[in-house]
């Protein structure tokens, strides 16, 4: 693929992923790339930029002796992503229109 | 060493607080995923390159915080941001072109930091010839020499008031040039992570 993945996208992954649950770094990374194909280290700048802008926030949990870091969406992030997604809608629309209908 | 306390060890540029968030994402990482050392090099690279672009990244970013005044200066900034460079995996002529832009910016900033600095010192050099001039003179012509001696005293006057001028300068173009260097670093070490060959 020669197409670049710009960072709002990325943004917008990732909150879409956590608008349904609250996630732990790694958790989050093994579901993006069920999607997506971003390196490891990917991750972890966006996810500390999104906590930086309060677009996320981040609680521990111990789980097994050991304390988890969970990321959750803010109603920041919320109305953010609701702007990508509606962003996306209709670039994505245009976009179909001129590349697509390849059979 | 373990590949965390390795990365520890490179991170004592960020603040304590940046610095803890980062081990900690990355140790939580490693143990849920069952990784050893050698598995962390192989997904994040060594921790020596994971620390310079996590160091690169935060220096990077909107509004650091940063540790030290000094840290403020274009050349800290070109400096995290050629390690974070030669630490990620990006193609040779990518590289050999950002480091290209980001020298001449370096030389381009100095040259005009020294340009402005120099307007200044030609104008106190042409102030202190005039008055010690005018001194010299003023036992053939009065007029004349006090003439002199008033004009020097003006340039200095200018030079007085023309100096914080010269220090908003200085900030603005420093700030203009951090803007450029962030902006060639977001494009290359900044986009790195994403891989596209699938």
């Amino acid at each position: 693929m020669t197409i670049q993945m710009p960072t709002v996208l990325l943004d917008g992954s990732v909150l879409a992923i956590l608008e349904n649950r609250d996630m732990y770094g790694y958790l989050l990374t093994k579901e993006i790339q069920k999607y997506i194909n971003v390196s490891e280290s990917t991750m972890y700048p966006v996810l500390r930029r999104l906590q930086k802008s309060g677009e996320l926030v981040t609680y521990d949990e111990a789980f097994e002796g050991r304390m988890r870091r969970y990321y959750q969406i803010t109603s920041l992030g919320q109305t953010r992503l609701n702007e990508i997604k509606q962003d996306w809608q209709t670039f994505s629309v245009g976009i179909n229109d001129i590349l697509g209908g390849i059979s | 060493m373990s590949y965390i306390q390795d990365l520890a060890s490179y991170l004592t540029n960020l603040p304590q607080e940046d610095r803890e968030d980062a081990l900690f994402y990355y140790e939580q990482y490693i143990y849920e995923g069952k990784l050893t050392d050698g598995q962390a090099v192989s997904e994040f690279g060594t921790p020596k390159q994971l620390a310079r672009r996590l160091v690169a990244d935060y220096y990077m970013g909107d509004a650091p915080q940063l540790p030290e005044e000094k840290a403020q200066s274009p050349f800290t900034l070109a400096r995290v941001v050629i390690l974070a460079l030669f630490a990620s995996p990006i193609l040779i002529p990518v590289m050999i072109a950002a480091l290209a832009v980001i020298f001449s910016l370096m030389i381009a900033f100095a040259s005009l930091v020294l340009a402005v600095f120099g307007v200044i010192l030609g104008f106190l050099v042409a102030a202190i010839v005039s008055v010690i001039g005018g001194v010299i003179i003023i036992s053939q012509s009065i007029l004349g020499g006090l003439f002199y001696v008033t004009f020097g005293l003006a340039l200095i006057g200018l030079v007085i008031l023309g100096w914080p001028l010269a220090f908003l300068m200085v900030r603005w173009l420093k700030t203009i040039f951090m803007w450029m260097i962030k902006w060639v670093g977001k494009q290359t070490v900044g986009k790195k992570g994403v891989r596209h060959e699938s």
